[in-house]
């Protein structure tokens, strides 16, 4: 092996040759070398000038509209603090500040599209016309050889992208961060929002760190025949020191999600259980088929009857209720979802034929609903759909049932309002519902057609 | 083996059983389907940037995933997306890309090419077996295949086939002859994979070279291995849990089925079983499958960036440990999948810890990567710019699994656009980027010839910038609750804000599809006329390097090197070079053998037209 190691040498031209080769060009390499990184460092300059250019022409009107709202804005940073009943007030102006800004937003739509398409043309400009210019000038003064100093190229535009992520991560915040839901409209749903915030804060920071630390190494260290990378194969104290600090950040978040998780799921203490009127007066069922859903309220007894969904007849007992159950016999069946506000909603999720989830994003709230098993979820809204329409500034918001299971076909298409009402309201509307029963075991069709 | 044996063509370029043509064979198959997968995901954006939009021209090849409209108005007929067909490219989208080009596509060609080049063996343990698993590879590609062109179209249930929507061809027209095909395809994709993998096993364990032990190979290898190792262990899981899905679909079971009906056809005649079952069976392979899929990419870039920083890997125990850590713990942590299923919360705290306590072996490593880059001296190969950008393509996504991991957040958040960015980035591009990093890599040791660098250049920055143009705001997208594997955003209040932000990330879609066609172009004229390569033109460490340009079948002409060191003794301190490989003794050491002399600096090397003559040697 060895011999045939040696042998290769003839192969070989001579290193030092080649500096050599070099070096007569040296000179003249110099000046051609400077310009190029001036051209390439006055093109970052101007795709970062160009970038906040954009940003700045979506952001103008927003800020117009909102000089006024400074004083509320500041309050929109109380977001994280833990959502108390005395807070919700306060919370309602500054979510209905932001709203202002999201309406605003939206009539910025075209504009911003048009901020990303200029950022991409610039993209693609930098990229073909930096390495294009930088070529040529190559060719220029090497004849044919090319003895770009690619290394040097590259290590610039690594720190070049780093500004643009940068920039990008920005615009994204202010572009499209007012769709982030960070004040959920339900009390678990606020707890699930603060340990959102609490790991955004954290991740971004990681992020924002070891981003910047990788772009900048690989700029400043780029290849530079003078020098020779530090031979440098462990420290065992700064590997202790980077296992230990993320498992401990990461306890804590463990720690803090065991909270929430727990809290928000905690009913399934109960499962198995009797639900009785007493301890769950407000019980919904849910059934979700291809492609909608229906609901059944359990009338003046407070119990959901029994089902068996050999029963189902589309036209005459979609859900497959007993009614040899007294229980059921009362149970209302409808399209409408309502809920009170401020009292939990035991939700009861069930399919009828594939797998669905009923995801709420309002509530922060999502279970799978399974063919002939029950899964449950309870949701304590905070505002009506009345109020949530004020703080949103919108006389049409609607909260939303979404379908977030592949399904089918129409998987995109099972909306469901979901309206919420003040107690009061909300038994009224109960009770002057039509049981489902009609003494023939069969449901009333025409109410449900009436409710659709 | 140095004697030279008359091979016909077909069994050189065919059935071959040398180790390098089946990595070639692996590395053009991935590429091909990576490109029809690519191209299935153009083709459900186009319809996300603009709903209903015309896909007349393409009713020729894929009219099954058309459905006409009649505008009375103009007499014309034109023809959208059907919507269950949407679902149909999603799931084969996903099939394809994450089994196809980033299972068997990565996995295949760089465990069958470096296995045995970089512990020093002529073959692989059972080269026969070998050959068998690319071809069993090959049949299931093309059923895959055959598949998108049947008439009720290809499965439609997600890549994650979840029954019953898989198990009922009355619920979605894919899951009839289209989920059959799958069902097969995967069958035949799991023997050809475990086929693969017992062989890397045997071979890294039996047949390393002299002085070759576990401590000293390249992190290449441990990934290898222990890709295999879980791929033996998990992909058996999945064949069961599609055997069960195959019974209920025909022979009358019903392990998954439990309280149907059907709107068309009623009360099925099923009971007993859960379709939570088939959840719990496939992401215990699931979930190993992303490691299956990310640790061959990250033991390419740990060799790619220790070669190119000139240093030595910051760690390289720890970043073994970290590759077993995450090997066993990747077993344990399924029900991340499943937090929102109705499991018992008790459960889904267990998933969570372990969930997050993988977190820990991911950050080392990307800390030792960094501490890697620190005081380098690095060179901008196009490998390397790959490696550089799976780093930070994994950061980026493997932040975002801190946020999944959490039950708690994962309950708005499960099955949203947050959940396809997070995957997409940490799984989807890095390990594409790994193996880009890989293809450059060694392309010289694949096909003796080097690949253009500029057009690399090119082919990254456009392919790095789109990926983020595309899957960075996804994450905004989910936050706001839009579920995946929608059709179209327009039905729902909190969706249809993104309209536009859909048509952008089309375009940056289209974007970095276009720039694949750079690199297809590049591999395509390289492998042809690219310039020759020199024997080890990244003057790296590792045994691949001490072969001829173009190792015949047998790999060395002479006696199989030993190995004398780790692989990482770059810029060691008292050595002239900036590298030391693991073949030289330190006898040779000593009589100044200079192990540098064909070479350059690989970015500035002119390459001298004299080593042509070391192909004669084996052609
Ligand atoms: C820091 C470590 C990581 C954590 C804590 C993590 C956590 C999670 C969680 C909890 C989910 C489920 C989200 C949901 O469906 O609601 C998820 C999804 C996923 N993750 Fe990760 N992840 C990590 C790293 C990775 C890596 C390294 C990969 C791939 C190489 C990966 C690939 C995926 C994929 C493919 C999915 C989605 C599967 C699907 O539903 O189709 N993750 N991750
Ligand atoms: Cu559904
Ligand atoms: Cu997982």
């Amino acid at each position: 092996m060895k011999q045939h190691f040696i042998h290769n040498n003839q192969n070989g031209i001579d290193l030092h040759c080649f500096l050599g080769g070099m070096h007569k060009h040296a000179s003249k390499n110099h000046f051609m070398k400077k310009s190029i990184l001036l051209r390439i460092f006055s093109l970052f300059l101007t795709v970062f000038l160009l970038s906040n250019l954009a940003l700045a022409s979506t952001e103008h009107a927003v800020k117009e509209e909102n000089s006024d709202q400074q004083s509320e804005q500041i309050q929109s940073e109380n977001w994280a603090k833990a959502p108390n009943p005395q807070n919700l007030e306060e919370k309602k102006i500054s979510r209905y500040a932001i709203n202002k800004q999201l309406e605003q937003g939206q009539a910025n739509s075209s504009q911003s599209l048009t901020g990303y398409i200029v950022i991409i043309a610039i993209l693609v400009l930098l990229i073909f016309g930096g390495i294009g210019a930088v070529m040529k000038d190559v060719q220029k003064m090497t004849g044919q050889k090319d003895t770009t100093n690619y290394n040097k190229i590259n290590g610039g535009l690594m720190l070049g992208f780093l500004v643009l992520m940068l920039v990008g991560v920005f615009y994204e915040i202010v572009i499209h961060g007012k769709y982030v839901r960070l004040d959920s409209s339900s009390e678990h749903g606020q707890a699930i929002d603060n340990m959102l915030i609490v790991t955004l804060l954290i991740t971004g920071f990681v992020f924002l760190i070891t981003q910047i630390v990788l772009f900048i190494f690989a700029y400043k260290y780029q290849y530079n025949e003078k020098r020779k990378a530090l031979y440098y194969p462990e420290n065992d104290k700064l590997e202790i020191l980077w296992t230990v600090v993320p498992a401990i950040v990461l306890t804590a978040l463990v720690l803090f999600g065991f909270r929430t998780w727990n809290n928000t799921m905690i009913y399934h203490e109960n499962r198995g259980k009797d639900y009785t009127a007493e301890a769950y007066p407000y019980q919904v069922e849910l059934f979700a088929y291809q492609f909608g859903w229906n609901f059944r309220y359990p009338g003046p007894d407070g119990i959901l009857g029994k089902y068996d969904y050999r029963l189902i007849d589309p036209a005459t007992n979609p859900m497959g209720i007993d009614f040899s159950d007294p229980a059921s016999k009362d149970d209302i069946v409808t399209r409408d979802l309502k809920m009170p506000k401020m009292e939990l909603s035991r939700f009861v999720m069930r399919s009828r034929d594939v797998l669905h989830a009923a995801h709420f994003p309002d509530f922060n709230a999502q279970i799978y609903c399974i063919p002939n098993t029950q899964t449950e979820f309870h949701i304590k809204p905070l505002y009506t759909t009345t109020e949530k329409r004020a703080m949103e500034n919108n006389a049409d918001y609607n909260f939303e049932l979404a379908c977030n299971q592949i399904c089918g076909a129409s998987h995109f298409n099972m909306r469901q309002t979901v309206e919420v009402l003040d107690v009061d309201e909300f038994n009224k509307w109960a009770s002057s519902q039509k049981a489902a029963f009609n003494g023939t075991e069969e449901v009333d069709d025409t109410q449900l057609s009436m409710t659709e | 083996m140095a004697h030279e044996h008359h091979e016909s063509f077909i069994s050189k370029y065919i059935f071959s059983q040398d180790h390098k043509m089946i990595a070639r064979q692996y590395l053009i198959t991935g590429i091909f389907m990576g490109f029809v997968g690519g191209f299935l995901s153009i083709f459900f954006r186009l319809q996300l940037g603009w709903d209903g939009i015309d896909f007349t021209w393409l009713n020729g090849l894929f009219g099954n995933y058309l459905s006409s409209n009649f505008n009375e108005a103009t007499g014309d007929v034109s023809y959208v997306l059907a919507p269950d067909k949407y679902l149909a490219l999603v799931t084969m989208h996903g099939t394809i890309l994450v089994f196809f080009v980033l299972t068997a596509g990565l996995s295949g060609t760089f465990s069958n090419l470096l296995i045995p080049l970089q512990i020093g063996a002529r073959d692989m343990a059972s080269p026969f077996l070998n050959m068998l698993s690319y071809w069993f590879f090959f049949l299931s590609t093309v059923i895959m295949l055959v598949s998108l062109f049947i008439e009720t179209g290809p499965a439609s249930a997600g890549w994650t086939i979840y029954p019953p929507l898989s198990a009922l061809p009355k619920a979605i027209p894919g899951s009839g002859l289209g989920m059959t095909l799958w069902l097969a395809s995967m069958a035949i994709f799991i023997a050809s994979s475990l086929m693969g993998a017992l062989n890397y096993i045997s071979t890294v364990l039996n047949m390393r070279t002299k002085g070759l032990s576990m401590k000293k190979l390249p992190l290449t290898i441990w990934a290898f291995f222990l890709t295999a190792i879980l791929g033996t262990l998990s992909f058996p899981v999945l064949f069961s849990a599609a055997l069960l899905l195959i019974f209920d679909r025909s022979f009358g079971t019903s392990f998954y089925l439990d309280g149907i009906y059907l709107a068309d056809g009623g009360v099925l005649d099923k009971t007993g079983g859960s379709p939570i079952l088939f959840q719990h069976l496939f992401w215990f392979l699931g979930h190993p499958e992303v490691y299956i899929i990310l640790m061959p990419a990250l033991g390419i870039t740990s060799e790619v960036i220790s070669t190119n920083a000139r240093k030595p890997i910051f760690g390289y125990k720890a970043m073994v440990i970290s590759l077993l850590g995450i090997s066993v713990l990747s077993f344990i942590v399924w029900g991340h999948h499943m937090f929102v299923t109705g499991m018992n919360p008790f459960l889904g705290s267990i998933f969570m810890i372990v969930t997050l306590i993988i977190a820990v072996p991911s950050a080392i490593k990307t800390f030792n990567y960094l501490a890697t880059l620190w005081k380098g001296n690095i060179h901008f190969t196009n490998g390397m710019m790959f490696a550089i950008g799976l780093v930070s393509l994994f950061i980026s996504g493997g932040l975002t699994g801190i946020w999944l991991g959490n039950a708690a957040i994962d309950i708005p958040l499960h099955n949203t656009y947050f959940v396809v960015a997070h995957f997409h980035i940490v799984m989807g591009a890095s390990a594409i980027f790994g193996m880009f990093s890989g293809v450059y890599h060694w392309f010289p040791k694949m096909f003796g010839r080097m690949m253009d660098k500029k057009l690399g250049y090119i082919h990254f920055w456009l392919t790095f910038i789109s990926v983020y143009l595309v899957f960075f705001p996804m994450h905004f997208i989910g936050l706001a609750g839009v579920p995946r594997r929608y059709y179209a955003f327009t039905n729902f209040d909190f969706a249809d804000d993104f309209l536009d932000l859909n048509k952008f990330i089309t375009y940056a879609a289209i974007l970095g599809f276009a720039a694949q066609f750079v690199f297809l172009y590049n591999f395509i004229k390289s492998a042809i006329s690219g310039e020759k390569a020199v024997k080890n033109p990244w003057r790296a460490n590792t045994l691949e390097w001490s072969t001829e340009v173009n190792p015949g079948h047998g790999n060395w002409v002479g006696a199989i090197p030993s190995v004398y060191r780790g692989p990482h003794e770059y810029s060691k301190p008292g050595v002239d070079r900036d590298f030391l490989p693991q073949w030289i003794s330190e006898e040779d050491l000593n009589q100044a053998v200079d192990y540098d002399s064909e070479d350059h600096d690989p970015i500035k090397r002119d390459v001298p037209s004299t080593t042509q003559n070391e192909e004669s040697v084996t052609e």
